[in-house]
């Protein structure tokens, strides 16, 4: 094992050679083919984040909470049909949280 | 009959494979219980089932359909489910298959299934901003060895004895079905999510040590000097990975 001594001497170089490798590969754009959208997923059946009231993933307690989301293709999420809500006002999906459906 | 009783025979009955009605239920239609209770029992065992083959396809894929719903059957029954949260619903299936004897020639086939849980907790995971690492440019180079760093909640570091990595890809991954040699020796990797999109890559052992040091939160220096008795330990490539893969949530100078 290389001493403490020695250690602290490379780590300084190895910091400053592992960021400018770093620098050169990160910046290519990670295309992400999903996106969250709120508001649209059964309940039970969200992915993480449900909101107060909940703690994470499977959670959701009612049909479309608005402050659940699920991972959907990206593009998909403000176009998908949703059945309307029980006062017949149409429902769609939202990339930010939504009031609506509130958890029981 | 009191609750408590009802409810026991009631899981009793919907996991035996042979009709047998739970004492105490009664109706007050003419209907056929036996036909209605063994409807449901049929629904429960298919969608937990079903659970079972959307949480490890690969196994699936190994086996064969016929096989694996004949082998998640015996493990519904074996380990019904304790929470009504399904996404985790087979915890216990690497378990189950390392002592499971129809599948005893597939060694690895228990860690393709522990791999595979391990990718549905790390998509599953809570979501926490990772930190730019320009930061590390910013620490004083005589700080460095004492600085500890917070990883990304959805990261799994996993050792194998088995190539599961390389098994899984094999199965997984389209484009990939040209058969590549898989040299039958241990593996370990990184699993973790970018983009809501969970990765997986293979770590040299020099760097595993070094991950799985900094989870538990050892020093950058601690860390480093461990890893360092693992002969071919690369420093560089060790935080070229930590930056790479963008794992850093905090940073925490000791003073």
């Amino acid at each position: 094992m290389a001493s403490s001594k020695l250690i602290a001497i490379a780590l300084a170089g190895a910091v400053t050679a592992a960021l400018t490798t770093t620098a050169l590969t990160a910046n290519t754009a990670e295309a992400a083919a999903k996106e969250k959208c709120f508001g649209v997923s059964l309940a039970g059946e969200n992915d993480c984040a449900a909101g107060p009231g909940t703690t994470c993933a499977g959670t959701s307690t009612v049909d479309y909470q608005g402050n659940a989301w699920k991972l959907v293709p990206k593009g998909s999420c403000l176009t998908m049909e949703l059945p309307n809500d029980s006062d017949g006002n149409a429902r769609q999906g939202s990339l930010s949280e939504l009031e609506r459906d509130p958890a029981a | 009959m009191s609750n408590i009783g009802l409810q026991y025979s009631f899981v009793k009955s919907l996991l035996a494979p042979d009709a047998v009605l739970p004492t105490g239920l009664v109706s007050d239609q003419k209907i056929d219980l036996q036909k209605r209770f063994s409807v449901y029992r049929n629904n429960v065992m298919s969608s937990l089932v079903s659970a079972l083959t959307v949480a490890f396809p690969t196994v699936e894929k190994i086996v064969g359909d016929q096989f694996f719903k004949a082998m998640a059957a015996v493990y519904v029954r074996q380990y019904p489910p304790k929470s009504p949260v399904l996404m985790f619903y087979g915890d216990e299936f690497p378990m189950f298959l390392r002592g499971f004897a129809p599948v005893s020639a597939l060694p690895y086939l228990s860690d393709v299934a522990r791999l595979e849980q391990l990718r549905r907790q790390v998509y599953h995971a809570a979501d926490a901003p990772s930190l730019s690492s320009d930061v590390f440019s910013e620490i004083a180079e005589s700080d460095l060895f004492l600085t500890s760093v917070s990883l990304q909640p959805a990261s799994e570091i996993a050792a194998f004895q088995s190539p599961t990595f390389s098994i899984w890809n094999w199965n997984s991954v389209e484009g990939n079905r040209e058969k590549q040699d898989i040299l039958s020796t241990r593996e370990s990797g990184l699993i973790w999510r970018v983009n809501n999109e969970v990765r997986m890559r293979l770590l040299p052992l020099g760097i595993e040590v070094f991950l799985r040091n900094l989870k538990q939160g050892l020093s950058l220096g601690e860390s480093a000097k461990e890893a360092s008795a693992t002969p071919g330990f690369d420093l560089t490539a060790a935080l070229t990975t930590l930056f790479e893969t963008r794992l850093v949530t905090a940073v925490n100078l000791r003073s």
